[in-house]
């Protein structure tokens, strides 16, 4: 069985950053990911990653795979981790078609977006309903479309549809916004959005195709309905964590918790990197920020084995 | 000989990841891009039965959406992997 120093689980910009450290300090390193995409991937618009002032996301994780590949590493590309497994004082990692084992373990797995679970969720997808928007939104053109989350990605993907709608609702389960205050001030600047907060989203309805959402006014419990031809979920994500359970220690939310000083976890010789540890904030910068320091405590924790 | 039609568009990332999976594996395929053929968009809606993309047609069963798995599968019945 082929023996690593260092397996890097995940190809977004987390993992791929472990990867480029990881492969400078020459250490025996294989990348596993299902995809290179991750939530970046997923992103219209991106303009707070330094270099970069306006990116899609697509671009961005596409030059960040080219600076990879440049690098001595190994990677098996479409391939998803089914378990890992602790040995004496190393890890194997299974695939579906192989096994590998490590001294140390980087996880980079990221996270998927959040599903509202509710009512005709699943009878819709596809059918209105989408949960990516630069998939899908030109399937709506002049149509009366609604975005549900008011973060920045339900922000962002609000104004990305003034390109194809005709009229845009954004409804918010809080009573502000949580996006970037620049983003609040475009959105609420822009005529064809129409901003909802308080909103507590409780079912979709329609026939064959989505047709209505209902909702309820949270300060004053009032029943309402939107009629809508289209809507995009983005309400956030939730951490890619199922094969960790047991491993390593996680919080309420499922996110692995982490020393934010070294990127470790609970479980020696296992670090974390990006949207799947337990920091409050989500940001590409952040996470590349996270792979680099993962990849680096890794580096010491091996040096430290081997002295 | 397997015969794969995508419907996609050029900014939609799961439709990237289909193309670029299926070239990897040596698997040709032709593709409808929406934004170029907006025409064909009925066309796909009606095949697959709902508005989502990617869908991709393996000798004409549909897939709807970027499911590797369903893809090995067809792949491997008309023995194309």
């Amino acid at each position: 069985m082929e023996q690593y120093d260092l397996i890097i689980i995940g190809g977004g910009p987390a993992g791929i950053t472990a990867g480029i450290y990881a492969s400078r300090k020459k250490l025996k390193t294989l990348l596993i990911t299902k995809e290179f995409l991750g939530q970046v991937g997923l992103s219209s618009k991106i303009e707070n990653y330094p270099g970069f002032p306006k990116i899609n996301g697509k671009d961005l994780l596409k030059n960040f795979y080219h600076h990879l590949i440049q690098n001595e590493i190994e990677i098996k590309n479409y391939e998803e981790v089914v378990k890992i497994e602790e040995l004496n004082n190393k890890f194997r990692v299974k695939t579906k078609d192989s096994k590998f084992e490590s001294l140390a373990i980087i996880l980079a797995t990221g996270a998927a977006p959040k599903k509202l679970a509710i009512k005709n969720e699943k009878k819709f997808l596809g059918k209105g309903l989408s949960y990516c928007l630069i998939c899908d939104a030109k399937a709506f053109e002049g149509k009366k479309v609604a975005v549900i989350g008011g973060g920045n990605s339900g922000v962002q993907s609000s104004i990305e549809l003034l390109r194809f709608a005709s009229e845009i609702y954004l409804l918010e389960y809080l009573e502000n916004l949580t996006c970037d205050e620049i983003l609040k001030e475009e959105i609420y600047r822009q005529p064809k959005i129409k901003v909802i907060t308080g909103a507590e989203v409780l079912r979709f309805e329609g026939n064959k195709e989505l047709k209505k959402i209902v909702f309820k006014e949270r300060k004053t419990k009032e029943i309402k309905e939107l009629e809508i031809d289209g809507c995009f979920v983005e309400i956030g994500t939730k951490p890619n964590t199922e094969l960790m359970k047991g491993l390593v220690n996680l919080n309420e939310k499922g996110e692995i918790i982490v020393n934010p000083k070294t990127m470790a976890t609970s479980k020696k010789g296992i670090f974390v990197a990006g949207d799947v540890c337990d920091f409050s904030y989500k940001q590409i910068v952040l996470a590349t920020g996270q792979g680099a320091l993962a990849a680096l405590s890794s580096y010491s924790y091996l040096k430290g084995l081997k002295n | 000989m397997v015969k794969v039609l995508i419907y996609s568009s050029p900014d939609c990332p799961y439709c990237y990841l289909v193309k670029d999976y299926l070239t990897k594996k040596d698997i040709q395929f032709e593709e409808i891009d929406l934004y170029e053929q907006p025409e064909k968009r009925k066309e796909m809606e009606e095949i697959s039965g709902q508005k989502n993309i990617p869908v991709i047609l393996i000798n004409n069963e549909v897939v709807n959406g970027w499911k590797k798995e369903k893809i090995d599968k067809l792949l491997e019945k008309y023995g194309a992997v």
